[in-house]
């Protein structure tokens, strides 16, 4: 059997179905391609102000951050928390027990449907590509750094997706996780470091956020791409992505396998 | 019974619905700070760094989000419900309001309470604290008054922008511009508006009146009306603007809520 | 003076028209013709105070968008109401203390909190005084059996208590009108039966007049002495159920038992059936007939029928209100 035959036809049900579903919402889609273009007007004017005329920052020209801060904002509308809104509401109307019933398990359920969300808003791109591009500024990165950034951009959405479970499986101890959700989804932004890079922020700031897993989503990737990493230190990115990948696969079981405990024991 | 019992009891209510679920009133409190004062914290790290922008220190630029702030939340406090309307008129339930023996104004601003309001409350208060403390204005009784006045009047501005597209969804059934709208005030609102190129500022001041919630007002306690795109005797009828805008807007909603078609069979 | 009175009431609502062809999305979105379409079309009637009417009529009839206008929702096209003395839709919040309102679908009380809890704050936005609200709530806790989940929150509760709350809520502050809006859809037998004696007993206790829409023919045949049918906004029956069954379908069904030793007799009757008698179904020793009272009445057709075979048991049973309703949608007969 090929890999493709060995991997569960579910998946690809899943995907489908979830990718269908998000096309259905496609009328909201200009109008969060407006927001998205507006909040990322902003953010850049702001930043332009803030250099108001100095070429550098901190060593950082103003055309590296624009970069960096174009490539943030879409990674950022990729980097989706589907996954954690949608657990939240399966638990809080009951629908889990349906989930945990099927033969696919629940954890792979919700994967499938992260992946879905994301094809789905590959649409996006085919616009808010070009339109994040004239607000702010792209140019390619050195061939090099291209492969270990696609690279590094697989390995983000892997962390993304891993933070998001997390939150959503709170759902199964707090009861309206959302206004938790919400706020880590207001946070998030600046968490990563989309809004500020994590090389302009005070010391005392930095080294905290170089501790949490947020960084790996989309400060460390983008920073690959606008090729401030050099040398062997390109891989160092690479390996704090994994590294929390290996962690986060770690407790999310833990945490699932407790969870699971508590259905049983208390009837969800 | 007087009326205002009733309000009083519909807030509690509400804040009561949303203990069911927290048994912790403070939590709530804690988000909505939380949620408001994120935005903050990009300012405060970025204007930090190179202290000022547009001509306003990051003191200045404080003040200016914490008025901002403070007209949003203080909206938001009296009007959540209105933000749901869309909900509310798809689902039927403003058919309920609608039989009920209350005004819709009170309706609206009662029947919605989110405890998380207070929060954003507390959080504009500790920024405009911090921003007037740190700010060297030159206080006067004049000052004094338009400072208070002006919040009410950028509270009042939010609303009038908030109940516009609102009166919307009773023909369209849609209220997409309302969050649009709410984006540009919410995004644009807390910076010095200097900081943006000339044709948007003069968007921003006299099509959609982003300019008067905070930058027209910070600049009036600071004596930098002349850095304004209008004369300083507009400057300082701010509130009164948000009066007139206000009263249209409500007119406005009234008048539309008269072609609700209602939902269903 | 009628307690609730609707002359010529006019609805109409305008939809864009949807443009057909190539594109077809796109041109709708664009075009500006409009169709309008009439969802109550001239509607008048006049109900005293202490009656009971049921509202009937296909779905999109019209049915719920009077009662909006009557509840002052909405604003009609043209035409005039009055509830009470009041005008619905100009002296909204008036008219709102002295009508009741149950939406089958959806629920007035609020879901996060015990069911108390919803009495009391519509007790106070209703301004009822408090010995009087004391007093109300008890009979009606009473009445509808909810003592075992008052302090229940709502939305833990069966859709049979949650309706029971619904109604008891409009009740709550003694309206002179309950509007019911299919108020049994979804009930099982014990609770329709309950729903219904409720209604019977504050229409009797109180005189609280009764505008009850329903599909329901049980509701109907049990609750409504009169009842108003309507079909692509406009009435084609106001008036007595009886009244209905006597002009719409005057016939009886005889159902007929004969004893031991009458098989004979009977086969003989079966064959020569007198005037106005027709034979809807046999078995041995019994019969069903149809008689239809244009021709004779049934005591006559009884007594003939009585006189040829000897008679064990005897059954007369009306038409069916169904089968009525439906030929009247089906015919969409205005009336003469």
């Amino acid at each position: 059997m090929t890999i493709l035959q060995r991997i569960n036809p579910a998946w690809w049900e899943l995907i489908r179905v979830t990718a269908r579903e998000f096309y259905a919402y496609r009328a909201q889609i200009p109008l969060s391609c407006l927001i998205f273009l507006v909040q990322f007007y902003v953010l850049r004017v702001v930043w332009e102000a803030a250099y108001a005329g100095r070429s550098e920052v901190d060593g950082i020209s103003e055309q590296v951050l624009l970069i960096y801060l174009t490539l943030s904002a879409l990674h950022r509308v990729y980097f989706s928390e589907v996954i954690a809104w949608t657990i939240q509401q399966r638990v809080s109307t009951g629908a889990v027990a349906h989930d945990l019933v099927r033969p696919f398990g629940f954890l792979k359920q919700m994967m499938a449907l992260q992946i879905g969300s994301t094809i789905s808003r590959l649409a996006f791109l085919i616009i808010l590509g070009p339109a994040a591009a004239v607000v702010g500024s792209l140019d390619p990165p050195a061939p090099a750094n291209l492969g270990l950034y696609l690279a590094s951009l697989l390995l983000a959405w892997i962390v993304n997706m891993l933070i998001w479970m997390h939150i959503g499986l709170l759902s199964f101890w707090v009861v309206h996780v959302n206004g938790i959700r919400a706020m880590f989804a207001v946070a998030n932004g600046f968490l990563v470091g989309a809004l500020v890079p994590l090389w302009l922020m005070p010391d005392a700031l930095r080294i905290v956020l170089q501790a949490l897993p947020f960084q790996a989503t989309v400060f460390l990737p983008v920073s690959i791409y606008t090729e401030q990493q050099t040398g062997r230190d390109v891989l160092l990115p690479l390996l704090q992505q994994a590294g929390w990948i290996g962690l986060l696969v770690f407790t999310a079981n833990a945490v699932w396998r407790r969870a699971q405990h508590k259905i049983v024991v208390q009837g969800g | 019974m007087s009326t205002l019992a009733i309000c009083w009891d519909m807030v509690l209510t509400s804040a009561r619905e949303q203990m069911q679920y927290r048994s912790n009133f403070l939590i709530e409190v804690a988000f909505g700070l939380v949620f408001q004062t994120l935005g903050f914290a990009f300012i405060w790290v970025v204007v930090g760094q190179v202290s000022a922008i547009g001509g306003w220190s990051l003191a200045e630029v404080t003040l200016l989000y914490g008025i901002q702030l403070a007209g949003g939340s203080l909206w938001a406090l009296a009007f959540s419900r209105l933000m749901l309307i869309e909900g509310l008129v798809r689902e039927g339930e403003y058919d309920r309001m609608l039989v009920r023996p209350l005004p819709l104004a009170l309706q609206f601003m009662f029947g919605g309470f989110r405890i998380a309001t207070l929060g954003e409350v507390l959080g504009a208060v500790v920024l405009l604290v911090a921003g007037v403390t740190a700010v060297d204005i030159a206080w006067t009784v004049p000052k004094g008054f338009y400072f208070v006045l002006a919040i009410a009047g950028s509270a009042m501005i939010r609303g009038a922008f908030e109940l516009l597209p609102a009166a919307l969804t009773f023909r369209y059934l849609t209220s997409s511009p309302m969050w649009v709208i709410n984006g540009i005030f919410t995004e644009f609102g807390g910076y010095p508006l200097t900081i943006f190129e000339r044709r948007l500022r003069g968007f921003l001041t006299f099509l959609v009146p982003v300019a008067f919630i905070a930058w027209v007002p910070g600049a009036v306690l600071m004596d930098r009306t002349a850095e304004l795109p209008v004369p300083a005797w507009i400057a300082w009828s701010s509130p009164l603007i948000g009066v007139v805008l206000l009263a249209f807007a409500w007119w406005v909603f009234l008048r539309e809520s008269r072609m609700y078609q209602s939902t269903g069979s | 003076m009628p307690l609730i009175e609707a002359h010529d009431l006019v609805k109409t609502f305008a939809r864009t028209k949807r443009v057909e062809g190539r594109f077809s999305a796109l041109r709708t979105l664009v075009t500006r013709e409009q169709e309008t379409t009439a969802a109550v079309d001239g509607v008048s009637f006049a109900i005293d105070e202490g009656e009971i009417v049921g509202y009937l009529g296909p779905n999109g009839a019209g049915k719920s968008t009077t009662i909006k206008m009557l509840t002052g929702i909405l604003v009609p096209s043209s035409g005039t109401a009055t509830v009470a003395g009041l005008v619905p839709w100009d002296e909204r919040e008036r008219n709102a203390l002295n009508i009741g309102v149950v939406f089958g679908q959806r629920s007035q009380l609020w879901w996060d909190l015990p069911l108390d809890e919803s009495f009391r704050l519509i007790g106070r936005m209703y301004r009822v005084p408090p010995d009087r609200y004391r007093a109300n709530l008890a009979m009606l806790t009473e009445l509808l059996d909810m003592a075992p989940f008052l302090a229940t929150p709502v939305r833990q509760l069966s859709l049979g208590q949650r309706m029971r709350g619904d109604l008891a809520a409009a009740m709550l502050y003694e309206p002179s009108i309950l509007f019911l809006d299919e108020p049994t859809v979804g009930l099982d037998v014990v609770g329709k039966e309950r729903m219904r004696t409720f209604i019977e007993e504050v229409n009797r206790e109180r005189k609280t007049t009764v505008l009850l829409t329903t599909h329901d023919l049980d509701d109907v045949e049990r609750l409504c002495r009169r009842i108003l049918i309507i079909d692509h906004g406009r009435v084609l029956f106001d008036g007595a159920l009886a009244g209905l069954k006597q002009r719409y379908a005057p016939h009886r069904l005889l159902e007929i038992t004969v004893a031991g030793d009458g098989q004979p007799a009977l086969d003989q009757l079966l064959v020569d059936l007198p005037a106005g008698v027709a034979v809807a179904s046999t078995d041995p020793l019994k019969a069903l007939f149809h008689v239809d009272l244009d021709v004779v009445p049934v005591a006559t057709a009884i007594a003939d029928i009585s006189a040829r075979v000897p008679v064990a048991d005897l059954a007369v049973r009306e038409p069916e209100t169904e089968g009525i309703i439906r030929e009247i949608y089906e015919a969409r007969a205005v009336t003469a």
